[in-house]
């Protein structure tokens, strides 16, 4: 009895060994980053005490008053924080879902272009707005779309009336979404076709070999193969949601449209305009990434549930 | 050169260390003592686009050396940023306890460098230091200039001053599309909707299109000298704290009368007075429409001839434009709303052994700019550094202007014109003076193209008349100033710029067509709860102990 | 019979998408090219037409004094300097740690037991921060890196965000090659070396690119940890630019305007900013193979 458990115990520890003496090398690896980040990540995260403390400078992290959940509850309990919390969900949802549908659906739509030189350049064009800031496209855009702009323009010349599109609410909206997905679909859409060309073309062949046409290859082949990358984009950009685009906001946005484009970033700028009120600024930052951290484990909790999809 | 400029500074240095020991002055130390030996100052410098011969910099100029040699300092250039973010570096360097030795700070930093104990008491120095002009110069209107930096009797800051009518409303107007429509500028609010209504709708420009707009009104307009100046037209100050009958402060923009405002900018936004757009435009895109002939009335400050109306004459050679003082109350007086001119302070960081650096330092700058060295100083300016034109004053790390000094320049300036130019005494003694009266030699001898002339010309020869003639001059009591001039404290500093929000809204929900009375009973409501009653708790609670001290009756 | 007129009737289907395809991504790609055409116009244009907002996709009054001016100051060269050489420095630094940090976590539990633990302290990272005052604390104060291109390149350093992405891609190596391998007796560091980074070189120029124009377009960072503008990136410069665009209060600011504040002007610099990252992802596509040979599993 004895012996045979010595048995089963020495050959446990040995395969344990083993996989110490075959990790080891992977810990190694690991180890340049995790010094990086605990200098430059970690280290200032302890900063995130300002958020509980009435900070004073002089007084530094460690001497100033602690004033609990003080800052908080005066963020809470500002004016519209309820609507701008909503603002900023629904903004950073409509972004997410739109910028990656959008880079999705042309990524699937550039697969099947044959021509390489049009397939070379489209790309190259459609990534292009991602490169220029918002600070310039925005003012951009606010000479285009103003009520003597080129798009007024071309509304005029086929006999409809100016819009005025910066000054109203609705569609301020969807000028915000449309022009976002413009910019920051070609992100996505490059993840995808990186995806796409890593797909196996045997794949394909068994697919057509099976009598599918090239819309069943896209359905059952090519989709449920980068169906991973998907989820893994949308779950990391929970992880940031209520960031919803500061500058892009805050450059194109006016007194007009206010109730419905005001996002918690741009709201605690607007309050730091006297008194930099940096507690205030780390409490919200605090906030926001409560919240990311539980959509973001969420996506993964329901990836892993339903799809049996470990995102990391 | 630098040998000349040694053998003149140090007979200057004679003369005014001999001046000094005269008994006038024995009470108080030398203004411009020089170190026995040489202190080094710490401090951050703006980096603007500015001329500077071969070999000079920001670092180390003609002017940084004077002074260096004249005091034995030396200046230690720490932080060099670019123009615009200065605000943002003092902010982080508050924030991360590593400051200058002496920096400028605006209005909400000076509060909280002062209650963090980042910065000394400057009585001493001041009292011991400080020259007569200068303690003279910044004693206008009962030491208004302090209000913000003194703490428990002593002052914390030296004012970096700005004109005393910084916040003063001039209009400027389009003079070819008047002379066009065949009206006079206006004088009150009915003649100015006249000439609006011309702008707008009586095609102005002559190009047989309905595309222009009267009123440069954009979107921060509501915070700016287009609402000061169209509530003057109806009779009322707004956006000020005064003294009611009860002999406490109040806000005017929650009185009843405000709603007369609100359904005037109401009209003129739905006549076409004022752009659809206006919401959408700031300040730097509605240049570009002035400049492109959209718009023909300016509301600017006594300076602005240089801004918009420059850019449109230089893109229109066709173009004129006319500086007029703003229409006047209903019954014809003029009540125009005036500011505290001081907008940045200097303060010196608490560890800081020589305090009274700071205030040397802006003596010699006085001395540079208007006293003593001024001749050589724009001599310089008009010699060797002319191309560095305005930019010349930025050559030293801090400097100001004394606030009465460009109306008494305009003054003199009318003097001389208005004798024929027959006896230049006014101005000559004034090297300042003489310079702008040289532009503008040059603009009206006929050469149309020498704008910068063109511009002091008309800021001198009638923005600042409308002040000297219309407005009350230099005579404070004719200016309607709000009634707090304490600090913003934090708890102000947490509420206002809600209330300010509150405010922007108001207006602009109303301009653009909301119900007045509604939008407006809403308003009051909201803005008593939202932060305005401890606004105008504490702002009362100041006023209670200093109005004394700088209104005193 | 049936396969075949199966086949001719998809045929005719999938070109009639292809045309209706060909011609959405043909309007598209120039949709999003026209605001850039549309900027380089401008740029290139008279001042008064500029202001004018007359410019559509041509120059108006075609002239290149802007560019002559945005040269002329030596500020333009010395950022350009500073964005070549950060992106130099930074993509090397991150393209090293990505790398190095996502094949140890592309593992799965069996072979590398304490994966979990490093994802969480990497993840944990990306979602909170401490602000930008502590950071600001730690590299101008303690770290004393003011100045110098490491306080641009060394805090991103490890970006989990692309590290995820990366681990994914490292993922879908198939393991038959990596059990052929280990059964020749290659260690981690050949595995890595010889077969993931050779297998994931999409996926790996795709980083590149995104770590590319990370750092190009990165600004806030220059602005607080360079004091001196002649250490400012060009995103940095280009930012301080437009943001005095802003706010016209004072005869100073007013001053400002009138000297930089030119429509073309502006858009000068936008274009010079733009170029040479523009340049980074056609450069990287001759590099992108599409399919895997994965010959090397049969037989």
């Amino acid at each position: 009895m004895v012996s045979t458990d010595l048995r089963v115990h020495n050959g446990k520890k040995r395969a344990s060994a083993a996989r110490f003496s075959r990790a080891w090398p992977l810990h190694l690896m690991m180890l340049p980053p995790v010094i990086m980040l605990l200098i430059f990540s970690y280290i200032p995260m302890a900063g995130i005490v300002i958020a509980f403390q009435d900070f004073i400078p002089t007084k530094g992290f460690f001497g100033s008053d602690w004033i609990g959940l003080e800052n908080f509850q005066y963020l809470f309990m500002l004016p519209n924080f309820g609507q701008i919390v909503l603002n900023t969900l629904t903004i950073a949802i409509e972004k997410i879902v739109t910028a990656i549908g959008f880079g999705l659906l042309f990524a699937l739509l550039i697969s099947e272009i044959g021509n390489r030189a049009i397939n070379k350049l489209s790309q190259s064009l459609i990534l292009f707005p991602w490169f220029i800031s918002w600070v310039i496209l925005g003012n951009v855009f606010l000479d285009v779309l103003s009520l003597d702009g080129s798009v007024n323009a071309i509304i005029n010349a086929l006999g409809g009336e100016s819009v005025f599109f910066m000054g109203n609410n609705g569609w301020f909206r969807f000028i915000l979404i449309f022009t976002n997905t413009w910019k920051d679909m070609g992100y996505n859409m490059v993840i995808f076709l990186t995806a796409i060309a890593g797909i196996n073309p045997m794949l394909y062949e068994a697919a057509k070999i099976d009598g599918a046409g090239k819309l069943r290859q896209a359905i059952h082949v090519t989709m449920p193969s980068i169906l991973p990358s998907v989820i893994l984009l949308v779950t990391l950009a929970l992880g940031g949601v209520l960031n919803a685009g500061f500058d892009q906001i805050f450059v194109m946005y006016n007194s007009a449209v206010i109730d419905t484009s005001e996002i918690i970033d741009t709201y605690i700028y607007k309050l730091g305009f006297y008194d930099a009120q940096y507690a205030l600024s780390t409490a919200a930052g605090l906030f926001k990434s409560v919240v990311g951290c539980v959509c973001l484990s969420l996506s993964y909790y329901l990836a892993h549930r339903w799809a049996n999809y470990r995102i990391f | 050169m630098k040998r000349t400029l040694n053998v003149f500074l140090s007979a200057v240095l004679l003369v005014t260390l001999l001046a000094a020991s005269a008994p006038a002055l024995a009470e108080t130390a030398d203004p411009l003592e020089p170190y026995d030996e040489t202190v080094t100052i710490q401090i951050m410098r703006e980096k603007e686009n500015i001329w500077f011969p071969e070999g000079e910099s920001i670092y180390d100029n003609v002017i940084t050396q004077f002074m260096e040699e004249t005091l034995n300092i030396e200046f230690d250039v720490q932080w060099a940023v670019e123009s615009g973010s200065y605000t943002e570096q003092i902010n982080l360097a508050i924030a991360s306890n590593s400051l200058p030795d002496i920096f400028e700070v605006n209005e909400s930093q000076l509060y909280q460098v002062i209650r963090n104990d980042m910065v000394q008491s400057l009585q001493d120095a001041w009292d011991e230091y400080a020259s007569d002009e200068v303690k003279e110069i910044l004693s206008y209107n009962n030491n208004l200039f302090f209000s913000k930096c003194t703490q428990d009797g002593e002052i914390y800051a030296f004012p970096r001053t700005d004109d005393f009518a910084s916040a003063m409303p001039i209009m400027f107007i389009r003079q070819d599309w008047l002379d066009a429509v065949d009206l006079g500028a206006p004088t009150d609010l009915e003649s100015f909707l006249e000439v609006c209504e011309a702008f707008t709708n009586g095609d102005p420009d002559g190009n047989g299109k309905d595309d222009t707009f009267a009123l440069a009104f954009d979107s921060t307009g509501t915070y700016s000298v287009y609402t000061t100046a169209l509530s003057h037209m109806l009779g009322f100050p707004v956006n000020t704290w005064l003294e009611g009958d009860d002999g406490t402060l109040y806000f005017t923009d929650i009185q009843p009368e405000v709603k007369e405002l609100l359904e005037l900018m109401q009209d003129m936004y739905s006549n076409g007075y004022i752009s659809q757009e206006y919401i959408s435009t700031n300040t730097d895109r509605m240049s570009y429409l002035v400049a492109a002939g959209k718009t023909g009335i300016v509301i600017g400050y006594f300076w602005t001839a240089l801004y918009q109306p420059q850019m449109s004459m230089a893109a229109d050679p066709d173009a004129e434009w006319m500086a007029y003082p703003i229409p006047s109350y209903p019954d014809g007086s003029y009540h125009i709303q005036a500011d505290n001119s001081c907008y940045s302070w200097l303060v010196v960081s608490k560890d800081f052994e020589y305090p009274e650096a700071l205030i040397k330092l802006q003596n010699l700058w006085y001395e540079l700019w208007r006293g003593d060295y001024s001749d050589w100083y724009h001599g310089l300016n008009a010699g060797e550094y002319a191309q560095a034109q305005e930019d010349f004053k930025y050559y030293p790390p801090f400097w100001w202007d004394p606030p009465l000094k460009n109306f008494n320049i305009a003054a003199n300036l009318r003097e001389v014109y208005a004798n024929g130019k027959t006896d230049l005494s006014p101005i000559a003694d004034d090297p300042e003076a003489m310079k702008a009266y040289e532009v503008m030699e040059e603009y009206l001898g006929g050469d149309a193209t020498q704008l910068y002339g063109w511009s002091h010309w008309l800021n001198n020869m009638y923005a600042w008349a409308a002040v000297a003639d219309y407005y009350g001059g230099t005579d404070s009591s004719q200016y309607v100033i709000s009634r707090y001039q304490g600090p913003i404290t934090s708890t102000i500093a947490r509420r206002l710029p809600l209330v300010n929000a509150l405010r922007t809204e108001l207006f602009d929900k109303i301009i653009m067509g909301a119900d007045v009375d509604e939008t407006f009973d809403t308003f009051v409501t909201q803005w008593h709860k939202i932060g305005g009653d401890i606004i105008a708790e504490e702002y009362n609670e100041w006023y209670a102990e200093n109005k004394s001290v700088y209104w005193p009756e | 019979m049936r396969k075949i007129e199966n086949r001719i009737r998809e045929s005719l289907g999938y070109r009639v998408f292809s045309v209706f395809n060909y011609a959405i991504v043909i309007f598209w790609s120039f949709l999003c090219i026209a605001p850039f055409i549309h900027m380089l116009a401008v740029s290139l244009s008279s001042i008064s037409a500029a202001n004018a907002n007359e410019v559509g996709l041509w120059p108006i009054g075609f002239n290149i004094d802007a560019y002559t001016q945005a040269f002329s100051e030596n500020q333009i060269l010395s950022s350009l300097k500073q964005s070549f050489l950060r992106v130099i420095a930074g993509v090397s630094v991150q393209m090293l740690f990505t790398i190095l940090a996502a094949y140890p976590l592309s593992k799965e539990k069996e072979e590398f037991p304490q994966r979990k633990f490093y994802v969480v302290f990497i993840v944990i990272t990306m979602l909170f921060s401490g602000g930008l005052i502590p950071c600001y604390i730690l590299v101008v104060n303690y770290l004393k890196l003011t100045n110098t291109i490491w306080a641009l390149v060394l805090p991103s350093a490890v970006p989990a965000f692309n590290l995820i992405i990366l681990l994914n891609f490292f993922r879908q190596v198939p393991k038959e090659i990596e059990e052929s391998a280990t059964i020749d007796g290659a260690g981690h560091s050949v595995l890595l070396t010889r077969i993931y980074l050779p297998l994931s070189k999409n996926a790996l120029l795709t980083l590149v690119l995104f770590a590319c124009v990370g750092h190009w377009n990165a600004w806030f960072d220059g602005l607080i940890y360079m004091r001196d503008p002649l250490f400012y990136p060009l995103s940095t410069y280009l930012r301080t630019l437009s943001d005095r665009l802003n706010n016209v209060a004072t005869m100073e600011d007013a001053r400002l305007m009138m000297r930089i504040s030119k429509r073309t002007l502006l858009m000068a610099y936008t274009v010079i900013c733009t170029v040479p990252i523009v340049c980074v992802y056609p450069f990287l596509q001759r590099y992108v193979k599409s399919g895997l040979v994965l010959g090397s599993i049969k037989g």
